[in-house]
């Protein structure tokens, strides 16, 4: 069988003493799009926090494959030449993911040099043209404060997208936005993925954004993958209660 | 709430703009004041206020007026290289205590817990006893339990920023530690530290004037405010303005430091 983008084998992960993660199984192929759905602690983020590796998180059994490549325990130098290029993030709270008082144009600068690319003004307006911020320029001279979470959002996304990456993960990078804004970012993801054919890993513990974009959905619970199966099959042929139940509960919801 | 915000943005800037006048008298003294603040003379002792000495004279004929405008220079500007010198060390120390945790982080928070568990007038006034008079003296007594707020302060935002993911990113893009304390925490760390500054130019105007009132501070013949109204006391009775317009000029700036402070810092809590 061929081997997927990403691989995780049987994930054990912690912060101290217990495990967060528990036997966690997954794989992404590229150009294809799973969601991770699970309550506030379910550890979802933790197991993006596992992907990219630079939180503190201990691995304490199993492996993490990137592109036939174990990156389970990575130096961070090594690390480093992953991430960007090879995988891409878009945090949860763009506000905080630069630092709000620089110029953009200045972060972007920084990001790209120390991966030894060079600063194209020009394709970085291209690329914030694509995710429709049209007053590109401007943006780049403004400082992340000035905007607002929708407008830094995109810019994460845009930031992310620069290193064309191979596979992006989304930490709940919808959580924070209103409905529509979030409505337009999930339009934007699913476009990318079509024109460049990236792989996405998106968390969040919205269904409805789950059910738009993914083609293959994860059900997180107490740190342990309960459910996996195609959107199709977990969205009406849920096999766990729990599954079953956060199905059932959504229309309740909008009732 | 708006208009909230915009009364209080007017308070702010009508505080800067009587501060910043204060500060422009100071610099400007040697060019307004009327007269030669050091010159004594026997023939003037102790004058009421006239049109010639608009404050009076004092113990030695000297045009108080004078001897106020040059004094504000000494006050504020020692005031001022106090609070800076402050801030700096104050900064520093917190910014590395906050981020680097550990050893460092504990010695040094403890010295500051030691030098907040007495007065700080009672520590300057015994560091100032020790090292014997002069602006000098008085500023390093000051400067010895001043430092702990502003370090205290960094090392909590500091700390509530460290693990943000734009620090954590550069890590990532391999910034040095000094490089992430210069280009990413301290920018975003100045703003409270900065008013915390304003704040503490009232108190240690009072402490730079107390000294120099108990002897500890600026020397005769040298202006300053303190040291003025320590001077003219004695003779309180018989020529009350030798005290009252130095005593009003620190009342003054005092009062219009504090209100700035006060009303920067209301500015920037209120949305």
């Amino acid at each position: 069988m061929r081997e997927k983008l990403l691989q995780i084998t049987s994930l054990n992960a912690s912060y101290g003493d217990a495990d967060v993660l528990t036997g966690i199984d997954l794989g992404i192929d590229a150009g294809e799009i799973v969601c991770i759905v699970g309550e506030s602690g379910s550890g979802k983020s933790t197991l993006i926090k596992a992907i990219h590796g630079m939180s503190g998180l201990r691995i304490t059994n199993g492996s993490i494959r990137f592109d036939g490549r174990d990156i389970t325990n990575l130096p961070a130098a090594e690390r480093r030449k992953i991430m960007g290029p090879g995988i891409g993030l878009i945090p949860q709270d763009p506000g905080t993911s630069f630092n709000p008082i620089r110029r953009f144009d200045v972060q972007f600068k920084e990001a790209l040099q120390s991966h030894g690319l060079p600063y194209d003004e020009n394709a970085i307006v291209g690329m914030l043209r694509t995710i429709e911020l049209e007053d590109a320029k401007a943006v780049l001279r403004n400082r992340p404060y000035e905007m607002s979470g929708g407008m830094n959002q995109r810019i994460a996304i845009a930031a992310a997208m620069m290193f064309r990456p191979r596979l992006l993960m989304c930490d709940e990078a919808t959580s924070a936005l209103d409905v529509t804004t979030a409505g337009a970012v999930v339009g934007e993801l699913v476009r990318i993925r079509k024109e460049q054919g990236t792989a996405i890993l998106m968390v969040t513990h919205h269904l409805g954004i789950a059910q738009r974009m993914a083609d293959h959905v994860g059900i997180m619970r107490k740190g342990a993958m309960i459910e996996y199966g195609t959107v199709r099959d977990i969205f009406e042929n849920p096999q766990n209660e729990y599954t079953k139940r956060l199905i059932t509960d959504v229309p309740k919801l909008k009732k | 709430m708006k208009k909230r915000k915009k009364q209080l943005r007017n308070r702010m800037i009508i505080a800067a703009a009587f501060a910043l006048l204060l500060v422009l008298i100071a610099i400007l003294a040697p060019v307004i004041a009327p007269n030669d603040p050091y010159k004594t003379s026997a023939a003037l002792i102790r004058k009421a206020p006239s049109a010639a000495y608009l404050f009076g004279t004092d113990n030695l004929g000297r045009c108080v007026l004078s001897r106020v405008l040059i004094g504000a220079r000494t006050t504020i500007a020692s005031t001022f290289f106090l609070v800076a010198i402050s801030f700096a060390v104050g900064i520093l120390i917190g910014m590395m205590c906050g981020y680097f945790g550990g050893i460092i982080d504990g010695l040094l928070m403890r010295l500051a817990d030691l030098m907040l568990a007495f007065p700080q007038m009672v520590v300057a006034i015994a560091v100032a006893g020790i090292l014997g008079g002069g602006l000098g003296g008085a500023m390093l007594a000051l400067g010895i339990t001043m430092w702990t707020s502003f370090a205290r302060l960094a090392r909590s935002h500091t700390l509530a920023i460290k693990n943000e993911p734009y620090i954590m990113a550069a890590k990532l893009q391999g910034k040095n530690s000094f490089q992430i304390l210069f280009t990413h925490i301290f920018p975003n760390i100045l703003e409270p530290v900065l008013v915390n500054a304003l704040t503490q130019i009232g108190t240690t105007m009072i402490g730079i004037s107390g000294l120099s009132f108990l002897g500890l501070g600026v020397v005769a013949p040298q202006a300053e405010w303190g040291s003025m109204i320590s001077e003219a006391r004695a003779y309180i009775q018989i020529a009350p303005w030798a005290v009252l317009f130095p005593a009003a000029a620190t009342v003054l700036t005092i009062t219009v430091f504090n209100y700035l402070g006060d009303a920067v810092m209301e500015y920037r809590d209120a949305d």
